[in-house]
């Protein structure tokens, strides 16, 4: 009767210690995940970096303080929504002040990777399909939305200007002779890098 | 939040007083206001001109309608308005909602004096301005340990008296638990700058934690607590540069994010009224700091950055 009574009374407590932890799982699933506040995450943010201390001689001599990016101006919302997305508003990095100095005046590093991690987060829509083969054209249209990224012009001429079109990069040796068969199977290649009249300069001369 | 809607009522209950001739309710019928509502049924003076969206009765009575939208808002319960209804207040909703107020009411004919102006003419401490926060003058020549002084709420709830919680940009985002090396760096900056980086009751960031609100000679030039910045009076409060070539640019970007949070704001009529004040604003002057904000050496009293 005893060794029966100690058997239920352990069962009793294991049953109890399980139906505990039960409840206290399903309580920290109901939980909904405490969200981070957005200067909690900010040193998850790898888009855009700004290493404040190579900042403050610069903004020293200019006279300005940290209050040019985040904002202390007077404040009459009361409506914690609204203040919440101002607030967002007013800290978001503001591309004319950086551009200011790192873009238009060069008078800081001026490399996009040197801020912006990922390229591709930051160029334009029309980047994102083959935009290689087609970029002459928006090029010739203006190039000076090119100029706004695309400050070293080295960028255009290691292609362009490139020189040594003998070489295997570009095309095998003896080419020349051999090129008229592409040429006529796969004349779109050719056009990636030649117009019309690199053409006829050699073939309609008389 | 409910403190600042029932000072407004209260204001507002005082200013009709002062401004619209009172009148007795003629009709027993008439409905019952809440308490602390503005009083109704009375006429408008002529000199006060109400926007279109606030009609009065006849013998310019104001009534129900005269500022709430809600259709038969008069036989519904109190507790069934609904006080964030766009409609509630016509051509509303208002932020802040003093804006209402000023319908018809001066704003400048009901502002407070400047509590922080403590001294006078001759240097002397004006006590009422001390009562305003201490419950008994202090004596100037003693020392006092933090415990002795007694305020009338504590110190991290003090400034909301007067102040908005929200008055400038980013405060409240500040008023958190410092970390333990953010903690660590403030007790270093205080001593180095001999001043004090207080916290509230319950460890937070507070509003004296980077503003004092004493005068510069109030307090013995000698105590950390006295140490602050005072390039501008006191009456005037902190100056700003003018015709800062970065005002506009700023201004531009923030107006074009602005209006693209109301495309996507659900709020969109209430944020239509708010009016950020989003430009760069460059301090030439300050005061009531504890140490310059307009070099950033206030910043980074608490703020450090490892590049």
């Amino acid at each position: 009767m005893r060794r029966t009574l100690k058997f239920f009374s352990i069962m009793a407590m294991v049953l109890t210690a399980y139906l505990c932890m039960a409840a206290d799982t399903a309580t920290k699933s109901a939980e909904p995940e405490k969200q981070k506040k957005w200067w909690e995450k900010r040193y998850e943010r790898a888009d855009i970096k700004f290493p404040h201390n190579a900042h403050i001689g610069i903004v020293d001599q200019e006279g300005d303080a940290c209050m040019l990016c985040h904002s202390f101006n007077k404040n009459k919302v009361t409506d914690e929504k609204t203040l919440k997305q101002l607030t967002t508003i007013s800290n978001e990095p503001l591309k004319a002040i950086c551009h200011d100095c790192h873009v238009t005046e060069l008078r800081g590093p001026w490399r996009c990777v040197l801020c912006h991690d990922d390229r591709e987060k930051i160029w334009p829509d029309s980047h994102n399909y083959n935009y290689i083969d087609h970029h002459g054209e928006d090029a010739r249209h203006d190039e000076t939305t090119c100029n706004e990224c695309h400050i070293d012009r080295s960028y255009c001429t290691d292609c362009h200007m490139k020189r040594d079109t003998t070489g295997e990069d570009y095309h095998p040796p003896g080419y020349r002779t051999l090129h008229g068969i592409e040429a006529r199977a796969i004349s779109f290649n050719c056009a990636r890098c030649h117009n019309s009249f690199y053409c006829i300069n050699c073939h309609d001369s008389r | 939040m409910h403190k600042v809607l029932l000072f407004v009522m209260f204001t507002s209950y005082s200013m009709i007083n002062s401004t619209v001739r009172a009148a007795k309710l003629e009709d027993p019928e008439k409905p019952e206001t809440p308490p602390l509502h503005h009083v109704i049924d009375v006429s408008v003076d002529e000199a006060i001109e109400l926007p279109e969206t606030m009609p009065l009765e006849s013998e310019r009575k104001l009534q129900c309608k005269t500022c709430h939208g809600i259709e038969e808002i008069n036989d519904m319960e109190f507790e069934d308005v609904d006080k964030n209804d766009p409609e509630f207040l016509n051509g509303g909703p208002y932020q802040p909602l003093t804006e209402f107020c000023t319908h018809c009411h001066q704003e400048k004919d009901y502002q407070r004096p400047n509590i922080h102006v403590m001294l006078d003419n001759n240097g002397e401490i004006k006590e009422d301005s001390c009562k305003f926060c201490h419950e008994e003058v202090l004596d100037r020549d003693k020392s006092y340990e933090p415990d002795d002084i007694k305020l009338r709420i504590p110190a991290d709830r003090l400034c909301y008296s007067c102040h908005l919680k929200t008055p400038h940009l980013n405060s409240m985002e500040h008023q958190v638990e410092p970390d333990e090396d953010r903690a660590k760096l403030m007790k270093e900056s205080a001593q180095r700058h001999n001043i004090i980086l207080p916290l509230s009751r319950d460890g937070k960031v507070m509003c004296v934690t980077c503003h004092t609100p004493h005068q510069p000679g109030v307090i013995e030039d000698h105590l950390p607590a006295a140490k602050q910045v005072s390039d501008a009076e006191v009456k005037d409060g902190i100056q700003y540069k003018k015709d800062n070539p970065w005002q506009t640019i700023i201004a531009d970007d923030k107006r074009d994010r602005l209006q693209k949070m109301l495309k996507k704001s659900s709020t969109k009529k209430q944020a239509v009224r708010i009016k950020p004040e989003f430009n760069y604003q460059q301090i030439e002057k300050e005061v009531l700091l504890r140490l310059p904000a307009k070099d950033g050496t206030l910043c980074l009293a608490c703020h450090s950055f490892d590049e």
